[in-house]
Order: structure tokens, then sequence, then C-alpha cells
């Protein structure tokens, strides 16, 4: 095999700059990986606290999320929006947008559980105080958060109902029906992957429809158990557990 | 509630929008490569040609000229393409990019024997060098148009021989050389460019090779 010789002066004018650019590239992609993996473990653990939240401790949860939030957004979606001034932030957006997606889920469940309605687009604009010409975030990433926000309103709904509160069943049901009701009005123009979480919300509706099926049939008197088959297999589908 | 309409009605006019500009791009890009395919097309004659390789630099010369119309084109994406959104759309041109760097740095290399700059490339496809200038040429798409240059090469070298041609493939042993030292200047990740530097190596050894066959017959009298 042939020894390469070093390379000539042309070469190392031409790839020598290269070798920077891409440098230079490649370490923005990884700075904005890792706080991307910081976004995400993050807003995870608010909706965990999110979960516990019960009758007793709901406005102190709430208190506490809402203080995360403005830990978030001080700590770690600023440095993102650093990291891309003067950037074409979509050449990087695939490297946060797992971050994104979890902290519009995350967000979106706070919301709900505090004034009972579905997160904008505008909110997160001004909760992250950024116009909405100036984001860096796409749309599809902010739907594609709310499509994960059922799958918590999911195991919201069933924890509610085993803990003997099914009066918020109706409520989730409805709002499924019509986040559910909006991603059949997108159809399949959006991407690949709000297609198919698509399929997943549906079959979450369903399941919280047949919830609320018992409950008006046999009513509040239905014993716990009966209401958990309502629920069959829905920790098995429809939640990603693991994501990013 | 009313409210969650909204959300997806707006949803619906961003991605009708979005349909919009892309369906402008994509009529570009289909012009774009159908002249891509035209002058790959008329530089195949390097692989059928025998020593005299007038033919060769006549039908460089002709492709450099028709870069004009691809100029033309490249301004009229610029004015399809927001500002500030070249990456949003890019994978639509990345192609016939790629494919363009590698027309002309065939072209080069035929008429001036060298590697082709970016500042040329650029000047060639009226693309700015870097983004903070304007519309410009994507730095992997420049890369990738070489690395299918070294395969184009190393092609011609097996053909060259065929065709009498025996200083040819010592040319391109000397040019694929540079590039291989080149690009291994470059620390790379385990991505779609990573893979396809991977087979220049492949190039490189087939020219090696073909140059070593005609050392040891010695075809090779002035090398």
């Amino acid at each position: 095999m042939t020894e390469i010789s070093p390379p000539n002066e042309r070469i190392l004018a031409v790839f020598g700059e290269i070798q920077k650019e891409l440098d230079t590239k490649h370490d923005r992609a990884e700075r904005l990986v890792k706080l991307s993996r910081d976004l995400t473990i993050q807003s995870k653990r608010i909706i965990f606290l999110l979960h516990r939240a019960n009758k007793e401790s709901r406005e102190q949860v709430l208190d506490e999320a809402e203080k995360k939030f403005t830990f978030l957004k001080d700590a770690i979606l600023t440095k993102i929006r650093d990291e891309l001034v003067g950037q074409d932030w979509y050449q990087f957006k695939h490297t946060y947008s797992p971050g994104i997606q979890e902290f519009v889920e995350a967000l979106s469940f706070y919301v709900y559980l505090k004034e009972g309605r579905l997160l904008h687009l505008g909110d997160v604009h001004e909760r992250l105080s950024v116009e909405p010409d100036k984001e860096f975030f796409t749309h599809h990433d902010f739907i594609l958060g709310l499509a994960d926000l059922t799958g918590e309103l999911m195991r919201f709904v069933i924890s509610t109902v085993a803990s003997g509160h099914v009066e918020k069943l109706r409520d989730i049901c409805l709002i499924l029906q019509q986040i559910n009701q909006g991603f059949m009005l997108i159809g399949n123009q959006g991407t690949r992957e709000v297609t198919r979480k698509m399929t997943t919300l549906r079959e979450s509706v369903m399941k919280v429809e047949r919830a609320c099926y018992f409950l008006h049939i046999r009513g509040s008197e239905m014993p716990q158990h009966l209401f958990a088959g309502a629920f069959e297999n829905a920790d098995d589908e429809g939640i990603d557990l693991e994501e990013s | 509630m009313a409210n969650v309409t909204n959300v997806f009605s707006s949803y619906n006019q961003y991605l009708s929008d979005e349909v919009e500009i892309k369906e402008k791009i994509r009529d570009l890009v289909t012009e774009l490569e159908a002249t891509a395919r035209q002058l790959s097309t008329e530089l195949q004659i390097i692989h059928q040609c025998d020593e005299k390789n007038d033919q060769i630099v006549a039908t460089c010369q002709s492709v450099e000229t028709k870069m004009t119309a691809v100029q033309a084109k490249y301004q009229e994406l610029e004015q399809a393409v927001p500002a500030n959104q070249y990456y949003r759309y890019h994978d639509h041109w990345r192609f016939c990019t790629q494919r363009f760097v590698f027309i002309l740095s065939i072209s080069e290399f035929v008429q001036r024997d060298q590697i082709l700059s970016r500042e040329d490339a650029c000047q060639r496809l009226g693309l700015k060098k870097t983004r903070e200038e304007g519309f410009h040429l994507d730095l992997e798409d420049f890369l990738v148009g070489l690395l299918l240059l070294a395969n184009e090469l190393s092609r011609w070298s097996v053909n060259a021989v065929t065709a009498g041609d025996y200083s040819r493939p010592v040319r391109i042993l000397k040019l694929l050389k540079e590039l291989h030292s080149g690009f291994q200047l470059l620390h790379m990740k385990n991505d779609q460019l990573r893979k396809r530097y991977d087979g220049l190596k492949y190039d490189l050894k087939k020219v090696e090779e073909v140059v070593y066959d005609l050392t040891i017959r010695g075809l090779l009298r002035d090398s």
C-alpha cells in the first residue's frame, strides 16, 4: 500500500480550512446534544412530579413545577438559543429536537392540570420570551410534544380512577377526543413521526372512551377492578416510557 | 374547547405554507437535476476516448460554459427559499449540488490537473462560500462531490489504459493521493460523509494497481 505523503500547500489550504469549519460545526452539535439530554431528563422529572400530585398537594406541586420550568428556561433553553445565535438553526435542530418535545410534553401536562386547557404554541413563545419569527424550534416539535402529552394524560387518568376520582374521566376523554380530532385534520401531511404517533393516540382515545362507557353503564358503584379492565394493556401500548 | 381546534388549524396552515414553498423548490431542482444528468452524460466521453484527448478537453470546456444556466437556476432557488431557512429545505438540492461539484471537478482535473477549490466551485456555480455571505455551497456537498470524482477517476484509470493512454492513470494517481491526504486532515463523525470517504481508499487502491501494472510492464517511459 502506498505511503501517503504529507499534504502539499494547496491541499493544506483547501482542507485545513475545511477541517476547522467541520470541527466547529461538530462541536456545536455536541454541545446542543448535551443540552438536549439535560432538557429531556429535567422535563421528565417534572412530569413525574406532576403525576404525584393529589388533592392536598396540588397547589404545592404546581408551584414547584413552575419553579422548575423557570429553571429550565434559564439554565438550558437560554443556552440552546445562545448556541444558535447567528446560525441556521434548521441545520442543528435534529440535535435538540427530542429535548424540545419533552419540554413541550411537560409544559402542556402542567398547563392542563393547572388550567384545564391545551397549551398553545404562542404560550411556549411567551414563556421562553421568544418572538414567533425568532423561534428556534419547529411547529413539528411542538405538535410531537402534544402527541406525547396524550400518553401522560392516559397515565394520569388511570391513576386518578384507581384512587376513586372518576369525575376526571370524562374531562380527559373529551380533551383526548379533541386532540385526536385535531390530528385527523392534519392527516398524513405532517412528518413521519407525527403520523406514527397518531396511530398510538387513536388507541389511547379508544381505551379512555371504553372506560367512560363502563362508568356510564355501571355508574360510580362499579368496583375498582372492573374499571382497571377498561384500561387493559394500557401500560404496554401507547405510552412511550423511554424516549430519546 | 375551541382552543384545541386552533392549535391544529394553525399547524395545518404551517404545513400547507411549507408545501407551497417545497413545490416551488422542487420544480427548480428538477431542472437543475436534468442539467446535471445531461452534463454528466456528456462527460462520459472520458471513458471512450483514446490518447488524443482533444475531444475530452473540448467537452470539459463546453461543460464549463453551460454553467451560466446553472448559476441562473441557483439564483432562482435562492429567491424561493425564505431567509435563514437554507437548511430547512437543503435536502432538496443536496443531490444535484453534489453532482455539479463532481462535474466541475472532472473538468478541473482534465484542464488544470488539480483538485477543484471551494472558491472555484462557488464561483462557477454562482454560490457563496459561507452561509453568512448568502445562499452558499454546503461544505459537505462540496466534499461529497470530490469523493464522487475519486470514484469516477478510478474507473477512468482502467479505461484509459484500454484506450492506450498510459499517462492518464499516473496523473489520476497523483490527484487521488492529494485528495486522500486532504481528507485525512478532517475529523469526521460516523455519518454519511464518513461512509462515502471510506470508499476513497478503494478508489486509490484500484488506481495504484493500474499504475503498478503499467510500471512492471515498462509502459511508463516518462512518468
